[in-house]
């Protein structure tokens, strides 16, 4: 483990909703650390607990609904968990960055998109206002904006989504953050503008130097911008890799079903190979492995205690990997 | 600029709106202008009591003798200033009120909105008058009492759209930027929830004219000051036999309000996003 490298590092994560019904958990004891300079995808189906997981790193949760977080989120060497508000407010947009889902509602409707962008230079750069529309120019055409000067002065629905996640882009680095927080960044748009949001981030993370750490569901995306892959499944991490070796190899049999049915199409049955079955609800998950109940490899022991993750570089929380790798 | 621009354009295309601004414009202008035009003193005696319109005093005198136009443009000047005054401190005290419980919610929001529902429950002419009571009758205790009356609704109608665009994604958006609340709530969100705010104070204008007009016909205004309200009260007596004393600042008032009234609707069409696109 290289420490000194890490710029951000999960240890221990849990989240927990309270409901009438007793708690829900959404995360649980979820580890993994960035690297500066890589980018780590996490991917995982819907609820499984990695948006919450991206949310808690900030504290943004606690707004929306009441939770109770617990572990420690390291940032440049200091627990983000411990801070008051302000100083949390210091590292927000500033050392870490968050870019969301749905460009389209991110914007705030009634201002102009430069004034936003400068907002947001204000905020933590203290520019002048001529500094601050200076920079917000340059950063319009960083993110590859036509005319930016032009640009500068019009509302958000008078740009496309693809133009509008690359202002939430050119707003989230503004201040030049360490790590980026990139949750479904092209989830809403279509394929092609996908293609050049994901070469966008790849790009300024070669520029800027920063850490990525990508939520998603599109394996595609994954294997298009990942350096490393953390898999999860119903609030665990079940699997974390390289992406070369975890396309190649993957280990635990929840990966193994997802890539078959991302990879379908290049199936000579042309039937679409789904994972039988449904993710546990979180008020009754199994004492054991969650994915026990679906899993074709399920033996006794896995109903007794979750697996542990096992590996260092290459981990799984699995008693049964496939390729028997020790 | 263009904002205000395209917000006239939007405007316009309600006639009645336009024709109510445009007597509302009159009534202010006369309101800031008439007693230059004409320079009679409203206050002053100078005519036989009760004297119908003639050609020296153009809407006659009251009880008094003093000029009735000189009061009604004297009077435009109270009751507009008050109705004005009083509802933007009601618009004020209801979106302070409303953001921080819309914004904020949970126990916040409980405790302001039972204290909303307190004097909503409460009559609002008969607490304002228990106000003045308390305070001695002067403009500004009755443009304070009116003002306490009416901000519930906008307190109500603030909560709903500051709750409303709490959930929003540019929200959440801005906290991750490392915005703090304060600067969410009134640089991010305020502009967004200020539009249906605008449309029910521009219509308090007219609730705080009539509750005036109310106060002053029972008596409870600065007595040294003539308002429509007052001029009313003065003529009930003599509604048999001089109709037009009472008669004359109660269509003043009428007007007015409607007038009001209609811009307001205006605003509501020119400012509503959802008829925007048309």
């Amino acid at each position: 483990m290289s420490e000194a490298r890490d710029v951000l590092s999960i240890e221990d994560m849990n989240v927990e909703f309270p409901t009438t019904s007793g708690g829900v958990k959404a995360v649980t004891g979820l580890s993994f650390s960035l690297r500066a300079g890589e980018t780590l995808a996490i991917v995982g189906e819907s609820g499984c607990g990695k948006s919450t997981a991206a949310m808690s790193i900030l504290s943004l949760l606690a707004m929306k609904s009441p939770c109770r977080v617990s572990g420690r989120v390291l940032f440049e060497g200091h627990d983000l968990m411990k801070l008051s508000q302000r100083q949390m407010r210091a590292v927000r947009g500033n050392g870490i960055s968050m870019i969301f889902q749905d460009p389209m509602m991110a914007l705030n409707p009634v201002f102009t998109i430069g004034w936003q962008i400068a907002e947001a230079l204000k905020l933590h750069l203290r520019l002048s206002p001529a500094a601050a529309r200076r920079r917000a120019v340059e950063l319009l055409d960083l993110v590859g904006i036509p005319s930016p000067s032009e640009r500068y002065d019009q509302y958000p629905h008078n740009l496309s989504g693809g133009m509008r996640q690359r202002v939430m882009i050119a707003m989230a680095l503004a201040c030049e953050p360490k790590v980026l927080i990139a949750d479904e960044p092209t989830t809403a748009l279509d394929v092609t503008i996908q293609a050049q949001v994901l070469a966008l981030i790849n790009r300024l993370k070669a520029e800027m130097g920063m850490a990525v750490l990508l939520i998603t569901h599109d394996l595609g995306v994954v294997w298009e911008v990942a350096d490393r892959v953390a898999v999860m499944y119903a609030g665990r991490k079940v699997e974390e890799a390289a992406v070369d070796d975890l396309f190649a190899a993957p280990a635990h049999p929840y990966t193994q079903g997802l890539l078959k049915a991302a990879s379908w199409q290049n199936d000579s049955s042309g039937r679409l190979p789904e994972i039988g079955g449904a993710v546990p609800s979180p008020l009754s998950m199994p004492p054991g492995c969650s994915f026990a109940p679906r899993c074709s490899r399920a033996t006794p022991q896995c109903a007794l205690a979750a697996p542990p993750l096992v590996g260092n570089a290459r981990q799984f929380a699995c008693y049964h990997p496939e390729p028997a790798v020790a | 600029m263009t904002g205000f621009l395209d917000l006239w354009r939007r405007f316009r295309r309600n006639v009645a709106a336009v024709v109510g601004l445009f007597f509302l414009l009159c009534i202010v202008l006369a309101a800031l202008f008439g007693p230059m035009l004409y320079p009679v003193d409203p206050y002053d005696m100078i005519g036989r009591p009760s004297m119908p319109p003639s050609a020296e005093f153009p809407l006659g005198t009251d009880v008094s003798g003093r000029d009735i136009l000189a009061g009604l443009i004297g009077g435009a000047r109270v009751s507009l200033l008050i109705g004005l005054i009083a509802s933007l401190g009601a618009t004020v005290i209801g979106v302070t009120v409303g953001a921080i419980a819309g914004y904020k919610g949970g126990w916040f929001d409980t405790v302001l909105m039972r204290l909303t529902d307190f004097f909503l429950t409460i009559p609002s002419f008969v607490l304002a008058v228990v106000i003045i009571a308390i305070f001695n009758p002067s403009i500004a205790s009755v443009t304070i009492a009116i003002a306490v009356v009416s901000w519930p609704p906008v307190a109500r109608l603030a909560r709903a759209e500051f709750m409303a665009q709490r959930d929003r994604e540019y929200v959440q958006a801005c906290r991750a930027l490392g915005m703090s609340d304060l600067e969410i709530a009134t640089r991010q969100i305020m502009p967004n929830a200020l539009p249906p705010v605008i449309v029910v104070s521009s219509l308090l204008v007219a609730t705080a004219i009539l509750t005036e007009s109310g106060l002053s016909f029972l008596g409870l205004t600065d007595p040294d000051l003539i308002s429509w309200g007052y001029m009313i009260g003065v003529g009930r007596t003599v509604l048999r036999t001089a109709w037009w004393m009472p008669a004359i600042p109660g269509i003043a008032i009428l007007i007015t309000v409607l007038c009001i009234n209609l811009v307001g609707e205006g605003m509501n069409d020119a400012l509503n996003p959802r008829l925007q696109q048309r």
